[in-house]
């Protein structure tokens, strides 16, 4: 059994986005438009940046620089050094993001991000919700490109280890829609190909966050309160094979990240706002950056 | 996660199922042959217990030991006993043969069975549904009521450990249609033994779901499921009542079909495949259920 240490009570609202630093955990906020930074010496948690428009997913590329996934701002910015954001990414197609979600980083440092239409709130522009990938172009500025046409709601997104496959939480709320958890093969060309199912969560709730450990194996947030086996952490191998589940002591985990000096330990946000620690996974994280 | 060590027994070459532990040894079905074979752990042999079963698939014992069977290809639920002329327990519903019977699952008091009636096997329909009924022995009559009305093609049956619910293998094939769906479902069981709402414990997507089942002591389901052609493989899942996956592991043949525990302290477990082979592991770690 793992043993899951409290970090963070839950308050309410949700956190997510954890990443590690090389020396702390950053974990978003969105509802306080922060981001957190846990110190993992003192145990601290206090204000890493402050008026980040709803951030959600963050990532690290390949030289550590920081990238969050604004719902509110529907944009995917870049948190620079000093403080101040530029804007990767706010339109595809000529139109306005509904609410980018989660992030993953490639080697080409290409940021592809799920962006969803939120099911209340809004007067979307677009009327898809997809994976979108934002490139850098001759000039420097990033352009933006659509890459799935066929998800209505997808949520986490990872590379695999040789970045030849981009995993995709397909985790539609609404009944008659899938929750799925799918492996799009990335062709020579850059774009997507046709998924396979890696795992089908059926009527439950599907997976929000993922992580790779050090095998290349899956590390997924998923379940529910509701139905279904309950909040649980997955390990995936890239077959779909469930390798292990272990539940959690949250109603509904919403990502994991793996940190500390040899990436053994792993931190679990939640909707209800926690931050936990395990220690005891026997797993090892596998990260683009540090 | 440790691996098991599988060790093939035999390979027939054609689909093996029914697989059922009693005091003489593993009973066995071979459909396609309508034979049933017995293979004594004790002594390693094989032998053939009975001939012209009529596609006999599923197989139990009851708590008294008799053994019934379901025969696919005679479109029956019957009870066998060492050469002694079969007894027919049910053949029709509502003046209509069976499709093919294929699995069961008896309730304690040996007077209540559940079987499906799938049909893998591309003959024209008999019945219109394919569905699960409920064989119910009154005095020395057994009358048969329809049990499921939302099944697809059920396939595997069992029953869980404080027989409150029924578990459903809803596995239909068609797997280029991506809209067909195959979950292992917990049926409740209700005081007169018609079955209520199901909830859905696991979803195989597109991939092929649960074939044959069987308990282990504390109530967790083995379950043989998956093959080559898509998803994670053929694999067998140990899955707790809610649903949780406990553990996976990956068989040596494809298309594994059934499995049960034997042995004197019921902790070999047995499988068998669409291949034809039948496979023991004796370091599971697991036992079974001996009721």
């Amino acid at each position: 059994m793992w043993k899951f240490e409290q970090l963070k009570k839950a308050n309410g609202n949700l956190t997510e986005g954890p990443v590690w630093t090389g020396s702390d955990i950053l974990l978003t906020d969105g509802r306080k438009n922060r981001i957190l930074r846990y110190d993992i010496v003192s145990g601290k948690i206090e204000t890493f940046l402050d008026e980040t428009f709803g951030v959600n997913g963050l990532n690290f590329n390949s030289n550590g620089e920081l990238f969050g996934c604004e719902q509110k701002g529907r944009r995917v910015v870049k948190y620079e050094n000093d403080e101040s954001v530029s804007v990767v990414a706010d339109k595809v197609e000529g139109k306005r993001l509904s609410a980018p979600n989660d992030l993953a980083i490639d080697l080409g440092g290409n940021i592809w991000f799920s962006d969803q239409i939120p099911s209340i709130d809004q007067k979307p522009q677009l009327n898809y919700s997809a994976i979108i990938k934002a490139s850098k172009n001759k000039l420097g500025f990033y352009e933006t490109e659509r890459m799935t046409f066929d998800t209505t709601s997808p949520n986490g997104l990872l590379f695999s280890k040789d970045y030849r496959t981009l995993y995709v939480a397909q985790s539609d709320f609404r009944g008659n829609e899938k929750r799925e958890l799918r492996s799009y093969p990335v062709l020579d060309d850059g774009s997507l190909g046709r998924y396979e199912v890696l795992h089908d969560f059926g009527p439950h709730r599907g997976i929000d966050g993922m992580t790779l450990d050090s095998e290349g194996n899956i590390v997924a947030t998923c379940g529910w309160e509701i139905s279904g086996p309950g909040p649980m952490i997955y390990l995936f191998d890239k077959a779909g094979r469930i390798l292990l589940t272990q539940r959690t002591p949250c109603l509904r985990p919403s990502n994991v990240t793996f940190g500390g000096e040899n990436l053994d330990i792993m931190f679990v946000t939640t909707l209800e706002g926690h931050l936990f620690r395990v220690e005891n996974s026997g797993l090892k994280g596998y990260l683009l950056y540090p | 996660m440790k691996d098991w060590n599988w060790e093939l027994i035999i390979d027939h070459g054609s689909l093996t199922e029914g697989p059922t532990w009693t005091k003489e040894g593993l009973l066995y079905s071979q459909c396609d042959e309508s034979l049933t074979w017995i293979y004594n752990s004790k002594d390693g042999s094989n032998k053939v217990w009975r001939k012209d079963t009529n596609g006999s698939n599923g197989m139990l014992l009851d708590t008294s030991g008799n053994l019934y069977a379901c025969e696919g290809a005679g479109r029956r639920l019957v009870r066998y006993e060492k050469d002694v002329e079969t007894e027919v327990i049910a053949s029709e519903f509502e003046g209509s043969p069976f499709n093919e019977p294929n699995d069961l699952a008896i309730y304690p008091d040996d007077a209540h069975i559940w079987f499906s009636d799938p049909n893998y096997g591309g003959r024209d329909l008999s019945i219109e549904h394919e569905s699960v009924y409920l064989a119910s022995k009154n005095e020395s009559e057994w009358l048969i009521s329809r049990a499921t009305f939302d099944t697809d093609r059920p396939n595997g049956v069992l029953l869980s450990k404080d027989s409150k619910k029924l578990y459903v293998a809803n596995s239909p094939h068609n797997f280029d249609n991506p809209e067909i769906r195959r979950e292992l479902r917990s049926y409740e069981i209700k005081p007169d033994f018609s079955l209520g709402e199901y909830e859905v414990l696991h979803d195989f997507g597109p991939h092929r779901g649960v074939d044959g089942m069987t308990l282990d002591s504390n109530g967790n389901i083995v379950a043989t499921a998956g093959f080559d052609r898509s998803g994670p493989g053929p694999m067998i899942y140990h899955f707790e009542e809610d649903g949780r996956v406990i553990d996976s592991f990956k068989t040596p043949s494809d298309y594994p079909t059934n499995c049960t525990f034997g042995g004197d302290d019921q902790n070999f477990l047995f499988v068998t495949f669409g291949t034809g082979a039948l496979y023991q592991i004796r370091d599971t770690g697991l036992k079974g259920l001996r009721k």
